[in-house]
């Protein structure tokens, strides 16, 4: 074992720590956040000794500890794989993790079971590393399944409000559907490779691997709020803010996409899968960009485009390039989670209100916050040379230059103009303008968990695109030569979407709507789609579960058909065949007399 | 064998003959030290089985479930310490009895050799069940459920002893060890479909299949704790076991029998799991979970091979302790709420925050968390019913996704939300109540790091 597992294993076993400190006195100390928080720091400084052994040598490597069990020819041990992919986004999702949790300080430090709350963020970081380092499908189903219920408790961390409980409970349903087609790729490569190991299974024939890879991008669209399981995303804003900007944000959402990028080995030789995938992602991406662009609430609109982005990464998978689909997750964890912690300040500062229309003016009172916001958002539009630019301008340009679907393409470009609209659309309501909040509010950023968290963010999205694309080897060729007008195209369209959108906001700022048009109110009912969807399909459901489930067949049917109609039949043929009139002296006598006849004929026998 | 037998039934004097304050500190003790010699049979040296005399014998098959029942009789014990406290001493001392005979059968019928023993043992399991249930019960349709579980087991095993003499008569024993080898493949005729409809009935009644399950929302619902926990851990086991153990005479009718069951139990599952989510009733949500997840294990047991076998056997056990578990976590609620009622049970986290621990792991084991054995069974009896039909992972799915919506809800319902105001002065919890989920909780666990154990005979 040389130090690159070594300093991988212990990075990892730091990481349990403070949870087997949760029995000790330690948990009910009110250092513990900090001592969760700083943990994640040794680990996240541990852990770049194996990345950079990792940039610098190039070697994957796999390590298989524990033998759990050995079912005929399938062998499941405790393996983790230590590639590209994980050693890349180990780092990533440290850091972030990191900064989220210095941020968990500032926003939750009044709630009472603030310890709890960082357990449980610091279980979701370990199921997390769990799923990204694993080498079997069953280890990643543990992370898989283990980021699904994290999500659960995190979301429904205020228990005691309705929506948040309702807004967990749709997570879970959402991911369980997407379960289901994970479920059903490990039961196809059980059967048909007998063996769950990466490794192995990249090795199987690339011909008729539909069914498998179907249910992989089920698995990837429900995890990843793709196009028909996406409402959970925004819902899931219920949850406190640092878990929106950890989960929903960096690291659980990218997960589908992940594991898309894991089984990419079995995806590239099937055309018909990039197709759908493709399509499945353009629609993605343009539906919740319309989305995003009437939002009020500020969170949701973050959401949204958080969304937004999964689809264009889900975009760079279904035109073959993985490598870049990875970079974007990389690059996006830093300016997204940055974006939902300025959204947090804001919304804290001002008492809880996450109402766009009511912020205004808030570049004086929160400059800070509002700078860290702007870079944020110019990232995430794919300015230049921000971190956002080093991998959406590869991906646009990769897809300009590719020859698969025209129509995907065309929804990924108005996507992303989209990206600077309702960007600018942030800016301008928030933090331009004049204040529209309550003047009582005492507005503070000068908190040094809060400052330093989005510092290091804010660091991040400025420079970690630059690093991680300037460190790491390209690994596909990338297209060298193209026309101007295809290589500024990302550009153009985003600068195109600013323009429009600052004009519109001008212009509209002041005017009123007789009555919203229809596309508004497309936009601002998400598609109709939680008002169709979320009452038709719940209601057919339990309606009939309850009518022809409980009431028709169980209460009904089969009391009558089995017991009552046998009882009934009993009953009717007893009274009916019966001669028994309740004569009790006659039966009686009757009885006697048998008695006493039997008894002298028996005793004249002898 | 006789090392646990003997013990077991030395506790009926033990229970008589302790001083009143003794009576349950004692049992719980002591059957629970019988517990720990069982153990040991999980044990299986060989690949064949361990025999003990003629008539008692275990393999992997049958040691986990043995286990599993002298696992739950100390668990029992401590789980109907309250709702007895009122009663007088010798009634106390009578269900106790009552339990322990209970108890001995079942250890008696998973360990039996001859089959005939079992069919005697199996049946007469039912009239300690069928005491506890009408005696104890809470409710005037304790009676009506007494009926419907009588009648329902009894109709359907009666073909079973039929069937037994003829195929003693025909191969000459019944001894199992020895039969696997004698049997002779059932040709597809009339009769011997009805032979094979005869043997099965008896098992698929007592599992429950759907259609036949009408008899189990209504025993769980009406019986008092130990008798809903070992309804649900270990007396719907018995089904799955007589099957596992019968199926080897009726090859190779099963492959060409088992289309209707399969149909039904696949279509159960879901409607079953459906009816749950409209469950107001906290104990009968939990009867019908059971009858959803025993749908899933007869779709292994009539799939026939090795790898449904391994789940069919991981998830009866998985299923034995969850459901105890979450039988146990609902008595807790009505001997505080006084009421079954979810919605009068509401928001209780804020009060009694390590029972929600309980609640939620409860929860989660039982929408198959991995890696706990209760996904190690169902992604077993998932996979094996996959590659015996693609289409079944529709059904499978939908099931999977209805069992994790119903889990979630009872847990949402119960845990969280404001709590209402007529249970702001119940009392804490208890260090018995704790001690009674940790005990469920901890098997569970550490199964879940070497489940080779409970997989049963691994080909």
């Amino acid at each position: 074992m040389n130090l690159f597992t070594s300093s991988i294993l212990v990075t990892l076993f730091m990481l349990t720590l403070p949870i087997m400190m949760a029995n000790t006195s330690m948990y009910i100390n009110k250092l513990y956040p900090r001592y969760v928080k700083t943990t994640i720091s040794y680990a996240f400084m541990i852990s770049l000794i194996p990345t950079m052994m990792f940039l610098h040598l190039g070697q994957d490597t796999m390590i298989s500890n524990w033998h759990w069990i050995t079912i005929q020819t399938m062998k499941l041990s405790l393996s983790f794989k230590f590639d590209y992919f994980s050693m890349i986004f180990v780092p990533v999702a440290l850091f972030v993790t990191w900064s989220i949790m210095e941020f968990s300080i500032w926003y939750m430090h009044s709630d009472p079971y603030i310890n709890r709350f960082f357990k449980y963020l610091l279980l979701f970081l370990i199921t997390m590393m769990i799923l990204v380092t694993a080498n079997n499908m069953f280890q990643l189903f543990i992370g898989w399944e283990g980021v699904g219920i994290m999500s659960f408790l995190l979301i429904g961390w205020w228990y005691g409000r309705t929506d948040a409980n309702t807004a967990a409970l749709q997570a879970i349903l959402y991911n369980r559907i997407g379960d289901v087609g994970f479920i059903m790729a490990m039961a196809w490569f059980l059967t048909n490779l007998n063996t769950w190991d990466l490794q192995q299974i990249f090795m199987a024939n690339h011909e008729n691997l539909n069914i498998p890879l179907i249910g992989l991008l089920l698995a990837a669209t429900g995890k990843s709020a793709q196009f028909g399981l996406h409402p959970w995303l925004p819902s899931a804003m219920e949850g406190p803010t640092p878990v929106s900007a950890l989960l929903h944000s960096s690291t659980m959402v990218v997960a589908g996409v992940f594991l898309l990028i894991r089984f990419h080995p079995l995806m590239e030789h099937n055309k018909t899968l990039q197709t759908i995938t493709l399509c499945l992602g353009a629609i993605t991406t343009l539906f919740t960009a319309v989305c995003a662009l009437t939002q009020n609430d500020i969170k949701k609109i973050v959401a949204f485009s958080t969304s937004s982005q999964l689809g264009l990464m889900i975009v760079t998978i279904g035109i073959n390039q993985p490598y870049l689909a990875f970079l974007h997750i990389c690059t996006h964890a830093f300016f997204k989670a940055m974006l939902f912690m300025c959204s947090g300040s804001i919304i804290h500062s001002l008492n809880d209100e996450q109402d766009i229309r009511k912020m205004g003016g808030l570049f004086k009172a929160l400059p800070f916050t509002t700078t860290s916001l702007i870079v944020g958002s110019l990232a995430l539009t794919g300015m230049p040379f921000l971190t956002g630019f080093y991998s959406k301008d590869l991906i646009i340009e990769t897809a300009n230059t590719s020859y698969t679907n025209a129509w995907a393409l065309l929804m990924t470009l108005v996507a992303t103009s989209m990206t600077a609209a309702y960007s600018t659309r942030i800016m301008f309501l928030a933090l331009l303008g004049q204040p529209r909040f309550s003047p009582i509010i005492t507005i503070n950023e000068n908190d040094p968990h809060l400052i330093n968290s989005i510092k290091r963010l804010l660091f991040g999205s400025i420079f970690a695109g630059f690093l991680i694309s300037y460190n790491i080897t390209p690994t596909t060729t990338p297209q060298m030569t193209m026309p101007h007008y295809l290589k500024m195209m990302a550009l153009i369209v985003t600068i195109l979407g600013f323009i429009l959108a600052l004009e519109l906001n001008l212009m509209m700022q002041n005017l009123k709507f007789k009555y919203p048009s229809g596309l508004f109110k497309f936009s601002n009912m998400l598609g109709y789609f939680p008002t169709i969807i979320h009452r038709l399909m719940p209601k057919t459901n339990l309606l009939m579960g309850q009518k022809s489930a409980s009431t028709l067949l169980d209460m009904t049917w089969m009391e009558k058909i089995l017991p009552k109609s046998i009882s009934h039949f009993q009953m009717k043929s007893s009274t009916a065949v019966s001669n028994q009139k309740g004569l009790i002296k006659l039966y009686f006598m009757s009885f006697m007399l048998t008695l006493t006849l039997s008894l002298l004929t028996l005793s004249f026998h002898g | 064998m006789l090392k646990i037998i003997v013990p077991t039934m030395m506790l009926i004097p033990l229970t008589w003959l302790s001083k009143p304050s003794m009576i349950w500190i004692n049992t719980t003790a002591y059957s629970m030290l019988i517990s720990l010699i069982g153990l040991t049979y999980l044990n299986q040296f060989t690949d064949n089985n361990l025999n003990f005399s003629l008539l008692f014998f275990t393999d992997s098959l049958s040691a986990p479930l043995l286990v599993l029942t002298t696992w739950l009789l100390p668990l029992m014990l401590m789980a109907s310490q309250h709702h007895l406290s009122k009663e007088t001493l010798t009634r106390k001392k009578l269900y106790i009895t009552m339990l322990v005979t209970l108890q001995l059968l079942l250890i008696m019928t998973f360990t039996a050799t001859e089959l005939i023993m079992f069919y005697i043992l199996f049946e007469a399991t039912l009239m300690p069940t069928l005491i506890i249930i009408t005696r104890w019960g809470n409710q005037t349709e304790r009676l009506n459920a007494g009926l419907y579980f009588l009648f329902y087991t009894l109709v359907g095993s009666l073909p079973l002893l039929i069937a037994l003499l003829w195929l003693q008569s025909n191969l000459g024993t019944l001894n199992l060890l020895v039969i696997q080898y004698w049997t002779q493949p059932l040709l597809s005729s009339w009769s011997n479909t009805l032979l094979w409809l005869a043997c099965m009935m008896a098992f698929m009644v007592k599992m429950p299949l759907y259609g036949l399950h009408l008899w189990l929302p209504k025993a769980h619902v009406e019986a008092p704790i130990a008798g809903s926990m070992v309804l649900a851990a270990v007396l719907l086991k018995l089904g799955g076991y007589g099957m596992m153990r019968i199926t080897i005479l009726l090859n190779p009718l099963t492959d060409f029998m088992a289309y209707p069951f399969m149909m039904l139990s696949l279509w159960g599952m879901i409607m079953t799991s459906s009816i749950c989510l409209r469950q107001t009733d906290l104990k009968s949500l939990i009867a019908y979970s059971s009858v959803s997840h025993m749908a899933l294990v007869i779709v292994a047991v009539l799939i026939q091979s090795p790898w449904s076998y391994m789940g069919a056997t991981a998830l009866m056990i998985a299923h034995g302790l969850t459901s105890s578990m979450l039988f146990c976590l609902a008595n807790s609620n009505y001997e505080r709420i006084h009421s079954r009622t979810m919605i009068l049970a509401r928001g209780l986290q804020t009060l009694l925050p390590l029972m929600a621990a309980w609640w939620l792991l409860a929860s989660l084991t039982n929408l198959a968390l991995p890696p706990t054995i209760n996904l190690v069974g169902e992604l077993f009896v998932v996979m094996a019913s996959f590659s015996w039909s693609n289409i079944t992972i529709i059904l499978m799915g939908i099931n999977i996704t209805i069992t994790a919506l119903y889990s979630l809800y009872m847990l949402i319902t119960t845990q969280r939300g404001k709590y209402t105001h007529h249970v702001k002065n119940i009392k804490p919890s208890f260090t018995r109540e704790n001690s009674l989920m940790t005990l469920h909780l901890l098997p569970l666990l550490l199964l879940s790091l070497n489940p080779k154990v409970i997989l049963g005979p691994i080909y």
